[in-house]
């Protein structure tokens, strides 16, 4: 079956030979948020997630050096984390661009022609699923149904939704999206 | 407490045109908090009765009586502590957008039905666990929490009832399988989101090994309408058996999707063609998925069978989430099923045999049969396939809800199948155009 | 003893016993029930869906429900079908679907013939495979120097994470991904952490972990000839297999003992075996030619006449060893004379050992099984992890119970091991770990009590007497009132110890905490580590004062003419600077050992001993526990056992007559009598298994001439494959000695032992206990030495490690990867207050030796405490100093 590949999906067995050596450390702000996170779980391990998403709301993803970090803050070992990183679709345990593009390939979006949009996207990008432009501007992840199938199709980038979309909005909200990721930058 | 007309749309009179109608003044307005200030002058027992009298049914997809549901936590005072009550916000069923829709417009509807389940059984802390891509959803939600905080909705001694309840919020990392109560359960537990082993029930032995209660946003929704207006009313909002309202939705091929607040036992008919509009112009309708992406086709023959959970049951399919997938005649049944058995592969946590292997093997056969490539002996490999993932078979019920339009598809739709196998290509021209 | 219930399956009723889930019943019924995701010591999961089998509500119900025979305990009137025609298609598309991303790799996988999925996959009838798809691939990880790993062969059945996270409480090692995409490994590459990791060779159903070690000596398991043993790493005494071909031991596989191991082994006496296949081993009798300055080689009868001759002239003190079989020791004893005898070990050891065993008869001294099933447990002075591993995984286990308890007020059974987490949490047994330092269990510990000896003694003195005067409360210290409090409260409390730590006066409290204990509750227990595989049988056999350090005395005074050493280094308790002066005053030095040690190297006479692996004998486990070792491999060259070197002077000449004496003159050893009584039957046992092709070929790498299998004398079994096979072994009761490998009829790998758990639980091969008799006899002075709790400078302690401190284990290339760099580790108030660095070096003098140790700073170590690694802390004696100019940190 062909891959629906999604950064985190095959990490583990990714990198196996290498461990990597590089640290980091957390931000002041990481760290409060983390600490608030684990204020309301009877065990550190109950705020794995929500820590894991602090993390990715900093930086983006979730390298190793960070895991180790964040492991040794939580005292939570790396392979509990890691387990819980990879289990789930929205961490990502591989560097994405500014902008993560979410098409959705949900049934209702594909009824509507969802699957011509995330073709467009790909051509228009030069990218597949999972793969970061060179410029490092846009990662194309697909996700599924988005909740939003009366606007199919849609996506979701820069935590906005984008309804009806057709072939030729595709242009226009890849420059606007671009543009805003260049602010951030 | 404003007296007022008993509503035939409880759940959506709050939404409005207006910007602003998820806030807690606009919801006050339209007699937000009454039914939860009408719970807190009973007792925690009558408030269940109430509930258990109502009828109510999960919203979720599954339909087990949520009075019922609730009874099993254990009360008094030995009875286990901190209770936990939980909102499963994390809406990722194929075809369906009912909870967005109400988590966007009235957050602090699903919050006050949040506390009245709260208060119903003594639980100490609620959660909203919410899907993570849900942003605006996110956003109103938080600010509604606070804005209950600050009115002194939550906290300590609610209202001067002496009942103390907090909420939080979990944005999920996105997982279809945390819509599986015990899955979600894990989630929250920052574990990997494995449905668990029952017994025991998260009523006796949830979160943390505490009792929990998990529903769906929209029956929540329902607690303080019934609370409000009571039991009987609630039951008089129905069609047919079903007691109370439904959010139905439409997508596909029709002219005006949507979403829509009807009573329970509205035909499927109405749903499609008045609600919805009819087919677009040049498409027919060659079936839909009743209850979103988990549930077996239905066709032309069954668009009189009313919505409501036996009678869907009745035509070998389910209510689900009530939100309708239409397939038109332009678009390869076969792709359909791909689209969707490929999801649930993927959203397999990896426990069990039949779905984490079966799932993928599914998805192998039938694009080897979408690309031209099958055997006839293929219907008879997915047809045990079906039966391989069948309820019971599997640790929860992801695989069960695949297999549904798998099954129904090889059902209504065998000619096509056929067709693939002895044309050998796709006979749909959207299916056509979308391979290379 | 059990509740039964009668359940119906396929039409016939069987009586079950109760409470059991309905796969574990059928495997008792020798009913061959697929199953993977299942494990009998780690319960059921649900995840693999292969036990499926057909419920029916009642007689009248035809339709019945598909229902996993592991999730589903079995209930009386019970009515099942494994036949029925759903249940069996449902097995077969489960196993196929199981199947569709393994590559059938089995005539290169390590694991084929001694496969569980093979052996399932053929029992589920799943012959041709449809799957039209490609396969799932995956990179795999460097775990390490005990397993391989190799992810494509995974089939998800997620018992190596239960194993390891659950069961041992490892957190290096997980579930990855999800859906078919599922990994399990580490965060990345590494070597595995947990000590227990090498059990995942066994535990696997497939061969994604395999024993690494025995890739480089692979052999199918139909080519290896295996025979039970008793590990000899430590003093637990966990039962194994000891499989070899050519004369070369390949691997040690766990045997169940349902009294001891049960179906775990820790991963030095799972690959500590390779000393026996060492360049070291001793082939030759070697005699030293002083004049000519060589090494003369002399055959068997010469060598044995030249002991003769020596001893004849007098004058000779021999010493015996804690790593040699009992018989072998007692041989040397009658020999040489109780006075002449000095045990291989310390005389702080043999002090600990005397008070053990004279205390032993009054204490209930417990087996694993009964450590796991406690409900508060003390553990003091030493981390069993390090000095008794197996023993820590028992206590591991017993801090669930109070989970299960909870688990049980649900109505949750203990197998249903996923309800039970999730309803425990974290509610666990009390259990207690005071020690110097952190211990490999603090994770699981209600509390970590790090104190150096002289404050541990106070507090057991505390507890002690809070014991007898539970009201006494103010004047104890808050730690001693929690243990008190956990100890009384329990319905089985336990206290274990050791005689590592090297502290009689630790031992002494602990035993009358316990003899305390004892007579307020006697379902309470005792469990006291001891050093080595059989320092036991040298506490039964020697006198007090008659140890190592006394031998020292007695070459100090007057060395003998003939000093008679076997299998114990000398070396490894004194230094160079003691020894070498020492050993030039005796005229004639004969040394008996394996492999060439260094005191070996100081003989006149060397003469080379079997291995376990190539000889029988009984070894006396920490508990008491006596337990028959029966060669697995013929000896070669000229080995022979200590026993026979020693026959002629000893007057015994086979084991048997040993243990007579032995039988005869210790009344501690009166039971070994009924190993006597009860060995001999007609029948011959085959070491090999039964073969149907290639039956001669098996050395044909070597020789193309077929050789006569070599005679084995002293037990029943055969070198070879004739004989009684061993799946039939278990089902006669004219056998005695216990099965020579677990073979069932189509169960290739060694999980058909999970067929035979429940007679193996009433089985009689499971040792001999020498202390269960309760006794009268007036026990030792136990009286604790004031000044031993009043010293308040600095202690010097050891630090264990499981991978350092066994002698033969550390001829195992792939334990000596693991051992750490010597250290004196120390926390940092300590380091400051010594004026000493990370790195520095650390001096110390004792027994005449002076030694420096770079400092290591750790936390959770004690102040007022340096740990030393054992081996250097036996050579400096527990009287050690700080030779490091202290300089105070200002």
């Amino acid at each position: 079956m062909p891959e629906l590949i999604q950064p985190n999906k095959n990490k583990p067995g990714q990198h196996p030979i290498i461990p990597t050596n590089e640290t980091v450390e957390l931000s002041e702000s990481e760290i409060k948020q983390i600490n608030d996170a684990l204020h309301h779980v009877p065990f550190a391990s109950g705020a794995s997630i929500d820590a894991l998403k602090i993390i990715q709301q900093h930086r983006g993803w979730v390298s190793d050096a960070c895991l180790k970090a964040l492991s040794d803050h939580m005292k939570v070992s790396t392979a509990d984390l890691d387990a819980v990183a990879t289990f789930y679709n929205l961490i990502f345990r591989q560097p994405v661009g500014k902008v993560v593009l979410h098409p959705c390939d949900g049934i209702s979006c594909d009824l509507m022609g969802g699957k011509k949009i995330r073709k467009c996207l790909s051509k228009k990008l030069g990218i597949g699923n999972g793969q970061t432009t060179a410029d490092d501007q846009f990662t194309l992840i697909p996700l599924p149904c988005l909740g939003a199938c009366d606007k199919a199709p849609v996506m979701i980038a820069s935590e906005k939704l984008f309804e009806l979309m057709d072939e030729n909005s595709v242009a226009n909200i890849l420059k606007d999206l671009s543009s805003k990721a260049g602010d951030k930058s | 407490m404003s007296e007022q007309q008993a509503p035939s749309n409880p759940l959506t009179r709050f939404i409005t045109d207006d910007e602003n109608c998820w806030t807690l003044e606009q919801y006050q307005t339209h007699g937000g908090y009454d039914g939860l200030k009408k719970a807190l002058t009973m007792t925690s027992p009558d408030v269940l009765e109430t509930i258990k009298q109502s009828g109510l049914r999960g919203r979720g997809g599954a339909g087990f009586p949520t009075g019922l549901k609730w009874s099993f936590v254990p009360q008094g005072d030995d009875a286990p502590s901190p209770k936990y009550m939980i909102v499963n916000a994390d809406e990722m069923e194929p075809g369906a957008f009912k909870d967005r829709w109400l988590l966007e417009k009235s957050p602090h509807q699903i919050l006050e039905g949040l506390i009245v389940g709260g208060f119903t059984l003594q639980a100490d802390i609620g959660y909203v666990f919410i899907r993570g891509d849900y942003y605006l959803a996110i956003e109103r939600i938080e600010k509604a929490i606070q804005e209950c905080y600050d009115a002194g909705l939550l906290g300590k001694n609610i209202q001067g009832s002496g009942f103390d309840y907090d909420i939080h919020i979990h944005t999920s990392a996105g997982r279809y399988i945390c819509g599986e109560e015990t899955a979600l359960i894990n989630s929250l537990e920052g574990k990997r989101a494995n449905p668990r082993a029952k017994p025991p029930f998260p009523q006796v032995a949830g979160l943390w090994g505490k009792p929990t209660i998990v529903n769906n946003v929209e029956t929540f929704c329902n607690l303080p309408h019934i609370i409000n207006f009571g039991p009987d009313w609630f039951k008089g909002l129905g069609r047919c058996k079903d007691a109370g309202t439904k959010i139905f939705g439409v997508s596909g091929r029709v002219k005006t999707p949507g979403l829509w607040e009807l009573p329970m036992g509205t035909p499927i008919r109405e749903l499609i063609e008045v609600h919805g509009g009819g087919m677009c112009d040049g498409y027919k309708l060659k079936g839909y998925l009743p209850g979103g992406g988990s549930t077996d086709f239905l066709t032309e023959e069954h668009l009189d069978t009313p919505m409501d959970y036996d009678e869907i049951g009745k035509v070998r399919s389910r209510m689900g989430t009530g939100t309708i997938i239409v397939l038109d005649d332009k678009y390869c049944p076969i792709e359909m099923v791909i689209n969707l058995v490929k999801f649930f592969a993927q959203e397999s946590c990896g426990w069990c045999t039949p779905c984490r292997e079966g799932l993928p093997w599914g998805v192998e056969i039938l694009e080897k049969i979408e690309q031209g490539r099958g055997e006839m002996c293929d219907i008879e490999q997915l047809e045990a396939l079906t039966r391989f993932a069948a309820p019971g078979n599997t640790f929860c019920a992801l695989a069960p809800g695949a297999v549904e339009p798998l099954q129904s598809a090889l059902n209504y739709y065998r000619d096509d199948f056929i067709k693939h196998i002895e044309q050998g290509c796709c006979p749909y021209e959207a299916g056509e155009h979308n391979h290379d | 003893m059990t509740d039964k219930v009668t359940i119906h399956i396929d039409g016939v009723a069987h009586e079950v016993q109760a409470g059991i889930n309905l796969l574990q019943a059928c495997l008792n019924l020798q009913i061959d029930m697929p199953y993977f995701c299942w494990h009998p010591a780690m319960g059921s999961a649900g995840s693999c869906r292969q036990c499926a089998v057909m419920h029916y509500q009642n007689a009248e119900d035809t339709r019945g429900r598909l229902v996993m025979s592991c999730m589903t305990p079995v209930m009386d009137g019970m009515i099942v079908s494994m036949a029925n025609e759903k249940a069996v298609g449902f097995r077969a598309t489960a196993i196929e679907a199981i199947m569709t991303n393994h590559p059938h790799d089995c005539p290169v996988c390590e694991e084929g013939g001694d496969c569980h999925l093979q052996d399932m996959t053929l029992i589920s009838g799943h012959i041709k495979r449809q799957y039209p798809g490609t396969k799932r691939t995956h990179l795999n990880q460097q775990l390490g120097p005990f397993l391989n790993h190799e992810m494509n062969r995974c089939i998800g059945c997620y018992r190596c994470v239960r194993f390891y996270k659950d069961y041992c409480g490892g957190d290096d090692f997980n579930v990855f991904s999800s859906r078919n995409r599922i990994y399990f490994g580490r965060a990345e590459s590494g070597t595995l952490e947990n000590e227990f990791a090498g059990n995942l060779a066994e535990v696997c159903p497939t061969g994604v972990f395999t024993d690494k070690p025995f890739s480089l000596k692979f052999s199918r398991k139909w080519d290896l000839a295996t025979s039970p043993t008793v590990c000899t790493n430590c003093s637990v005494g966990c039962n194994t297999y000891t499989a070899e071909r050519g004369g070369v031991l390949r691997k040690i596989n766990n045997r169940h003992n349902a009294d001891v191991n049960a179906h775990f082994l820790c991963d030095r006496g799972r690959y500590g075996y390779e000393h026996v296949n060492h360049n070291d081993r001793l082939e030759k009798p070697w005699k030293r030619n002083n004049e000519q300055q060589k090494v003369e080689v002399l055959n068997a009868s010469s060598a044995a006449k030249q002991v003769t001759d020596w001893f004849s002239q007098g004058d000779t003190v021999a010493v015996g060893s804690a790593r040699s079989a009992l018989e072998n020791n007692a041989a040397l004893l009658k020999l040489a004379g109780k006075g002449n005898f000095y045990a291989g070990v310390t005389d702080v050891e043999l002090e600990q050992l005397n008070l053990l065993t004279q205390a032993a008869h009054n204490l209930s001294l417990l087996s694993l099984t009964n450590i796991e099933k406690c409900d508060a447990l003390l553990m003091v002075g030493e981390d069993v992890t390090h000095t008794a591993p197996r023993l820590a995984l028992a206590i591991r286990q017993m801090t669930r119970n109070a989970g299960l308890d909870k688990a049980a007020k649900f109505g949750i059974k203990p197998w249903q091991d996923e309800a039970v987490r999730n309803i425990a949490q974290d509610t666990r047994s009390p259990f207690y770990a005071l020690n110097t330092h952190a211990t490999r269990l603090a994770d699981v510990a209600k509390q970590n009590i790090y104190l150096p000896p002289a404050r541990q003694l106070s507090l057991l003195l505390e507890v002690e007497a809070l014991l007898s005067f539970p009201d006494d409360k103010d004047i104890a210290s808050k730690e001693a009132v929690a243990i008190a409090e956990d100890l009384l409260a329990a319905k089985k409390p336990a206290l274990v110890t050791g005689t590592n730590g090297a502290n009689p006066q630790i031992l002494a409290a602990c035993i009358r905490i316990s003899t305390l204990l004892a007579q307020k509750n006697e379902n309470s227990g005792f469990y006291c580590a001891t050093g080595q595989a059989n320092t036991m049988a040298l506490g039964i056999l020697s006198d007090s004062n008659q140890g190592l350090d006394a031998l020292i005395k007695r070459l100090e005074d007057k060395a003998p003419k003939t000093l008679i050493v076997m299998e114990t280094d000398l070396y490894r308790y004194f230094s160079d600077d003691v020894l070498d002066t020492l050993l030039d005053k005796v005229t004639n030095i004969v040394v008996l050992d394996q492999l060439l040690t260094r005191t070996a190297q100081m003989a006149d006479l060397v003469l080379p001993t079997t291995s376990y692996a190539e000889s029988h004998g009984c070894w006396i486990n920490a508990e008491g526990r006596l337990q028959q070792s029966f060669a697995t491999m013929a000896a070669i060259k000229a080995r022979l056992p200590a026993v026979q070197w020693l026959q002629s002077l000893s007057g015994c000449h086979t084991n048997e007559q040993v243990l007579a004496w032995c039988a005869q003159t210790y009344s501690e050893l009166a039971p070994v009598q009924q190993l006597l009584e009860t060995s001999g039957s007609d029948f011959v046992i085959a070491r090999q298994p039964l073969r149907s092709t290639g039956r001669t070929a098996i050395n044909a790498g070597i020789d193309v001439k077929e050789y006569p299998p070599a005679q084995d004398l002293g037990s029943q079994l055969e070198f070879s494959m004739e004989g009684v096979p061993a799946f039939r072994q278990h089902q006669l009761k004219e056998f005695t000695s216990p099965p020579t490998g677990v073979w069932s009829p189509k169960w290739n790998s060694s999980q058909g032992i999970n067929k035979q758990l429940e007679s193996n639980d009433s089985s009689n091969n499971n040792g001999i206990l020498l202390f269960a008799n309760k006794t009268t006899d007036a026990s030792s002075n136990l009286e604790t030495d004031k000044s031993a709790i009043s010293s308040d400078g600095l202690s010097i302690c050891p630090n264990h490690h499981i991978y350092a401190d066994d002698e033969l284990a550390t001829y195992s290339t792939s334990i000596q990867q693991l051992i750490p760099t010597a250290t004196a580790t120390m926390c940092q108030a300590q380091a400051d207050s010594l004026g000493v660095k990370n790195g520095e070096p650390v001096a110390f003098k004792g027994k005449g030796h002076s030694l420096e140790l770079p400092c290591a700073i750790m936390p959770d170590v004690c102040e007022g405490v340096v740990l030393v690694p054992m081996q250097q802390f036996r050579q400096l004696g527990n009287k050690a100093t700080l030779t490091t100019a202290v300089r105070s940190a200002s």
